[in-house]
């Protein structure tokens, strides 16, 4: 590993710590809620991290089409990147969705209902899911294509989630970054809210920076693998 | 009970990001290795 990840890594978990600190020590407890409230400051950063990765995915898999036929180089990259980013995104969201049920039964005495936030938020997730499946298991030339396409139709439900407790009445709470007058977060959370969302994006880009390099490597050893074969094939043809 | 609810949360985004970390190592030092994986 390059020396620069490792103090990357070093800083992330310095940070995370000092999130952890302030998240569970140093603000108050949740005025209505009490300490249970404080599962916000591992929630929150998730969908921000879950945000982020999916957007990545789309960029990339809208590059990858768009290069595909003419940099091939660039389109590996673009498609590495896209696969790296779906995983991370899926690992955020899925944290989400079991930080936001064990706050669901702790606060409304239920794990789970299909409100129009948590229904289309497991829809996201099973989308993404789907879309590693397909990488997993579908073979030949076009998957993908394919994959890129389905990233793209994937990321319209993004807007739909976040919209979704503005459209709609939920039991999940109105949004309190950008919602309703009256709606916020107290300044007092605000340093918990901070660090963590720093720390959780750091580590989400730690890790995506290892996977990209583990994808981009495979990738490329299976180019020159089929090049190989590509090769042997003329050498064959030439001897007949 | 609120506690309990609190560490959960906590262990369960701990414990997901470390299975998922640990997949990403082992790919990462297979791929570094040339080794082909599926």
């Amino acid at each position: 590993m390059k020396l620069w990840r490792w103090i990357w890594l070093l800083v992330t978990l310095g940070v995370l710590a000092n999130g952890f600190r302030v998240a569970m020590f140093v603000v108050p407890p949740d005025a209505q809620q009490g300490d249970v409230g404080r599962i916000f400051y591992y929630h929150v950063p998730s969908w921000a991290g879950m945000g982020l990765f999916f957007a990545i995915n789309l960029v990339c898999s809208l590059v990858y089409l768009g290069v595909r036929n003419r940099n091939h180089e660039l389109a590996m990259k673009a498609d590495s990147l896209a696969v790296t980013s779906a995983e991370m995104g899926v690992v955020f969201c899925l944290i989400g969705l079991v930080t936001g049920s064990l706050w669901g039964r702790a606060v409304w005495g239920i794990w789970w209902t299909w409100d129009a936030r948590l229904t289309s938020t497991l829809v996201l997730w099973l989308i993404y899911v789907a879309y590693l499946l397909l990488r997993r298991f579908a073979a030949g030339p076009q998957m993908r294509t394919l994959a890129a396409v389905m990233a793209i139709f994937g990321y319209l439900d993004v807007p739909l989630v976040y919209m979704s407790t503005r459209w709609w009445r939920t039991q999940h709470p109105a949004p309190v970054f950008g919602g309703a007058p009256g709606n916020g977060v107290a300044p007092s959370m605000m340093p918990a809210i901070w660090w963590n969302l720093a720390g959780w994006l750091m580590w989400g880009i730690f890790v995506a920076s290892l996977r990209y390099v583990a994808e981009y490597r495979t990738q490329r050893a299976e180019q020159q693998e089929a090049l190989k074969a590509l090769d042997m094939e003329h050498v064959i043809e030439a001897g007949r | 009970m609120e506690h309990r609810h609190l560490v959960l949360a906590y262990a369960a985004t701990i414990g997901i990001h470390l299975i998922y970390v640990t997949y990403v190592a082992v790919r990462y030092r297979l791929s570094g290795r040339g080794v082909k994986q599926g």
